[in-house]
């Protein structure tokens, strides 16, 4: 079976687990998906057990380490800026952006530097922090209509990014800022329900 | 019981397998007649219990039985490892099968089939 498409798969499959497992299990695993595939067991069942048992070998050793403190950090961030966490649900309007996403309703210009730097206080990233002191400065009102502020690791395995869209153009009331996370799930900030002076007034770089 | 494996003195509590899941009840199941390697393995379980586990399964089962003192790997034979069930392992396993009988005797009882 050398050098088929099946054996491939399974290759791939097994080079998605630690190289520590594959060092004690690797040949052996090798030769039972052969022995199994022979027997008539389909190629796509031994594939997809050694993808679930590779992903789970790395969620025992690693997450456990990193993923959970990156989500209680956006727990804690969604707590901090005021926001329910009923509304943290699937009401994201359809024509928001695809992927999964924080949207986040700047109610007024007044308060917009206090709810954007609420939601960007939960990067960490530099570019972030930057296009904060941007709209700081007064600058906000020269963004694109829909402007990438930022690209966070706020932890090894989960990368935040920031976007800004100003609508309309020229002010910043109904503007929407959204969080993107690849691979979380679809959900919605509306700052415009939660008074802006509840909201946190830490100042990015602080 | 919870399956938090050795005690402080150094023994098991009842049931450690109770939340281990059914991979490793089979897998400590066909082992108790002696021990074998992991395709034995799966070949014994799909005789004795009709269920094919998956290799990605067999192997977590495996890993995590071994770090329980359940079962000890032997010298490699050629590219496959053979497993042994302990006797820490072995004990478990009565425990397990006395809670499953108990739990089995209530249930026909229920039913009213009969007690066992």
């Amino acid at each position: 079976m050398p050098g088929t498409p099946r054996t491939r798969m399974i290759e791939v499959a097994l080079r998605c687990y630690p190289r520590r497992w594959r060092d004690h299990h690797g040949d052996e695993a090798i030769e039972i998906a052969q022995l199994l595939v022979s027997d008539g067991v389909p190629a796509l069942f031994v594939v997809g057990s050694y993808l679930k048992g590779a992903a789970r070998e790395r969620l025992i050793t690693r997450p456990s380490r990193r993923l959970l403190p990156a989500v209680g950090a956006l727990l804690v961030g969604a707590s901090l800026i005021g926001v329910p966490l009923v509304l943290l649900d699937s009401s994201t309007p359809a024509s928001a952006a695809s992927g999964n996403e924080v949207v986040a309703m700047i109610s007024s210009h007044q308060h917009a530097v206090e709810q954007l730097e609420s939601v960007l206080s939960c990067t960490t990233s530099k570019s972030a922090s930057w296009g904060y002191r941007h709209l700081q400065a007064g600058m906000a009102r020269s963004w694109p209509s829909t402007s990438r502020c930022g690209m966070a690791r706020l932890a090894p395995y989960v990368r935040y990014q920031v976007h800004v869209s100003l609508e309309p153009r020229d002010a910043l009331t109904g503007s929407l800022c959204r969080c993107t996370t690849p691979g979380g799930r679809r959900s919605s900030l509306d700052l415009a329900r939660s008074p802006a002076r509840q909201l946190p007034s830490r100042r990015m770089g602080d | 019981m919870a399956a938090t494996g050795r005690e402080p003195h150094g023994g098991y509590e009842q049931d450690v397998l109770r939340r281990a899941g059914d991979a490793s009840v089979l897998i400590l199941t066909s082992l108790a007649d002696g021990p074998k390697h992991g395709y034995a393995l799966l070949l014994d379980i799909k005789e004795f219990a009709g269920l094919r586990l998956g290799p990605g399964t067999l192997y977590g089962a495996l890993d995590r039985l071994e770090g329980l003192g359940l079962i000890e790997s032997l010298p490699a034979e050629d590219r496959r490892h053979p497993y042994r069930i302990t006797s820490a392992g072995a004990i478990a396993l009565r425990h397990h099968l006395d809670s499953l009988e108990r739990v089995s005797a209530v249930g026909r009882l229920r039913l009213g089939l009969g007690g066992v």
